[in-house]
C-alpha cells in the first residue's frame, strides 16, 4: 500500500483517489523539473566558482584563440591608425596598441609620430612618450617627454647615432644611450620618419595579433554565465532556470512539509 | 581596530565628497612630482638596467615578469625617487616613490587609468607606506590596510613600493 492510497483512504473522502492522483503528478513533476536542471546547476555552479577566482586563475590575462568564436564574437580588427617603418622595424598603432614588428608590445598610445632604428636601439615616438625597445623588439623603457617638451612630438629622425626629435618648432636630440634629451640647433636630422602603410603580409600578421587578444577567458565565461552567448535568448533562458529553481525549491518544501505532518 | 574603523570613515566620507575629481586620470605631472621630492632642486635622471640577479628579484616581488629593461631614477645623497608602472587590473598605474635612508618618504599615484581602484591615490592610504622598510622576508614592515573593492590597485601600489625601495637598496649599495 503506498503513502497516497493511506492519505486518501485515512481523509475517507471521496475524492482521496483523485489527491493522490494529484500528488503522483506533483512528485512527478518536481522530480523531472530537477533532473532537466542538473545540467544548468553544475553549469552555473562551476562558472561561477571559476568567475570568482577570476584574478587568481588570470582569466582576464588569458585569450581565446578559436577563430569560429573569435568570428562569433564579430571581433574585426581596426584599421591601423598610424604606422612607421626604418631599418627592417615597423610601429603601427591598431586601435590604440602599440605593435612593433606584428607583436603587441604592451603599451598603449593615441598617436604616433614615427620610428628611428639606431642598431641596437629602437625608438618609436608617441606624443607625449617615446617607446625604447632592443634591437629584437624587447621593450627597455617609456620615456615621459611631456613635462620637458613646450609640446607634443612632431616627428622622429636620427642623426648618426642620436635621435632627433622635433617638437613646438624645436629639435631635441638623445644622449649615445637614448637616455636624456636636450635642445639643440646645431644638428641636421639625416632622416625623417614618415608613416607608411603595412604591406600585406604586415597586415596579416597585425591582424593575426589582434585577435589573438581581443577576447579574454573571462568575457566568454561572464557571457557564459549570464548566458549571453546565446545572444537575446540566452538572458531569456537564465531567466526560465531561475524560475523553475524557484518552482523546485517551493515545491521540495510543500513534499516536505506534507511528509513531516504525515508522520 | 579603531585605526580601520576610522580609515573606513574617512574613505566614505572621502567618497561623499569626491565628486568628478575621484575618477581615473593624470593626477600628478611627472616634474612636479619631483620637484615635490626634490626641493632644492631637481637631480639630472639616472638609468638603472633591470638585469641578472637584480630582475630576478624584482621579478620576485612582482610575482610576475617585469616588462622594462631599463628604469629611470632621480638621486642626490639624501634620496632617490623612482617614477614605475604596474597594472592593477588590465592597464598600467603610474606610481612615484621616493626613499630616503631606506625608508619610504613619499608615495603618489600619478596616472590612473582604470575605471575602478582610483582611491588608492589619496593620502589616507598612501601614508600608510611612509616610513615602511623592506622587512627580512622581502616585505613591508608594517601591514597597509586595504580598500574595499580597490583590492588590485592596493596590491599594485604595494608592490612598487617594495620594489622602489629595493631598487634604492641596489643603488645605494653600489654607490
Amino acid at each position: 500500500m503506498n503513502t497516497s492510497q493511506m492519505t486518501s483512504n485515512g481523509n475517507g473522502n471521496g475524492n482521496g483517489n483523485g489527491n493522490g492522483r494529484g500528488r503522483r503528478w506533483f512528485r512527478r513533476g518536481h522530480r523531472w523539473v530537477g533532473l532537466s536542471l542538473v545540467v544548468f546547476v553544475v553549469y552555473l555552479s562551476l562558472s561561477g566558482i571559476a568567475l570568482n577566482h577570476s584574478g587568481d586563475l588570470e582569466l582576464d590575462r588569458r585569450y581565446i584563440g578559436w577563430s569560429w568564436l573569435l568570428d562569433a564574437y564579430g571581433l574585426e580588427v581596426p584599421e591601423a591608425s598610424m604606422s612607421f617603418s626604418d631599418a627592417g622595424h615597423r610601429a603601427t598603432l591598431l586601435g590604440g596598441r602599440l605593435f612593433l614588428d606584428g607583436r603587441d608590445v604592451g603599451q598603449r598610445e593615441t598617436t604616433l609620430t614615427g620610428i628611428a632604428a639606431l642598431g641596437p636601439v629602437t625608438l618609436v615616438g608617441g606624443e607625449q612618450d617615446v617607446y625604447l625597445f632592443t634591437s629584437e623588439g624587447e621593450f627597455i623603457e617609456a620615456i615621459e617627454l611631456g613635462s620637458m617638451l613646450t609640446g607634443p612630438v612632431e616627428q622622429v629622425g636620427r642623426a648618426g647615432d642620436r635621435v632627433i626629435l622635433r617638437s613646438a618648432g624645436k629639435l631635441y636630440q638623445s644622449d649615445p644611450d637614448v637616455a636624456a634629451f636636450e635642445v639643440t640647433d646645431e644638428v641636421t636630422a639625416e632622416y625623417w620618419s614618415a608613416g607608411t602603410p603595412p604591406d600585406a603580409e604586415e597586415t596579416a600578421a597585425l591582424e593575426a595579433a589582434w585577435r589573438g587578444q581581443g577576447l579574454t577567458v573571462e568575457r566568454v565565461l561572464l557571457d557564459l554565465h549570464s548566458g549571453r552567448i546565446l545572444s537575446k535568448t540566452g538572458p531569456v533562458l537564465m531567466d526560465l532556470v531561475a524560475v523553475f529553481l524557484i518552482v523546485l525549491s517551493v515545491s521540495g518544501l510543500i513534499m516536505s512539509n506534507v511528509r513531516n505532518r504525515r508522520k | 581596530m579603531l585605526h580601520r574603523i576610522a580609515l573606513s570613515l574617512l574613505f566614505v566620507t572621502g567618497l561623499a565628497f569626491a565628486g568628478p575629481a575621484g575618477e581615473a586620470g593624470r593626477y600628478v605631472e611627472t616634474d612636479e612630482y619631483l620637484r615635490s621630492a626634490f626641493p632644492a632642486g631637481v637631480p639630472t635622471a639616472k638609468t638603472l638596467w633591470v638585469k641578472g640577479d637584480l630582475r630576478a628579484d624584482v621579478e620576485r616581488l612582482l610575482g610576475h615578469r617585469f616588462a622594462a629593461l631599463r628604469v629611470r631614477y632621480w638621486s642626490d645623497e639624501a634620496r632617490s625617487a623612482w617614477i614605475l608602472d604596474e597594472v592593477g587590473k588590465e592597464l598600467p598605474i603610474t606610481i612615484g616613490v621616493s626613499v630616503a635612508d631606506g625608508a619610504i618618504a613619499d608615495v603618489r599615484v600619478l596616472e590612473f587609468r582604470e575605471s575602478r581602484g582610483w582611491e588608492v591615490r589619496y593620502p589616507f592610504f598612501t601614508d600608510q607606506f611612509v616610513d615602511a622598510r623592506l622587512g627580512p622576508d622581502e616585505h613591508l614592515d608594517r601591514r597597509i590596510d586595504g580598500i574595499t573593492g580597490a583590492t588590485m590597485s592596493v596590491g599594485a601600489v604595494t608592490r612598487i613600493a617594495r620594489v622602489a625601495l629595493l631598487l634604492h637598496e641596489h643603488v645605494a649599495n653600489d654607490e
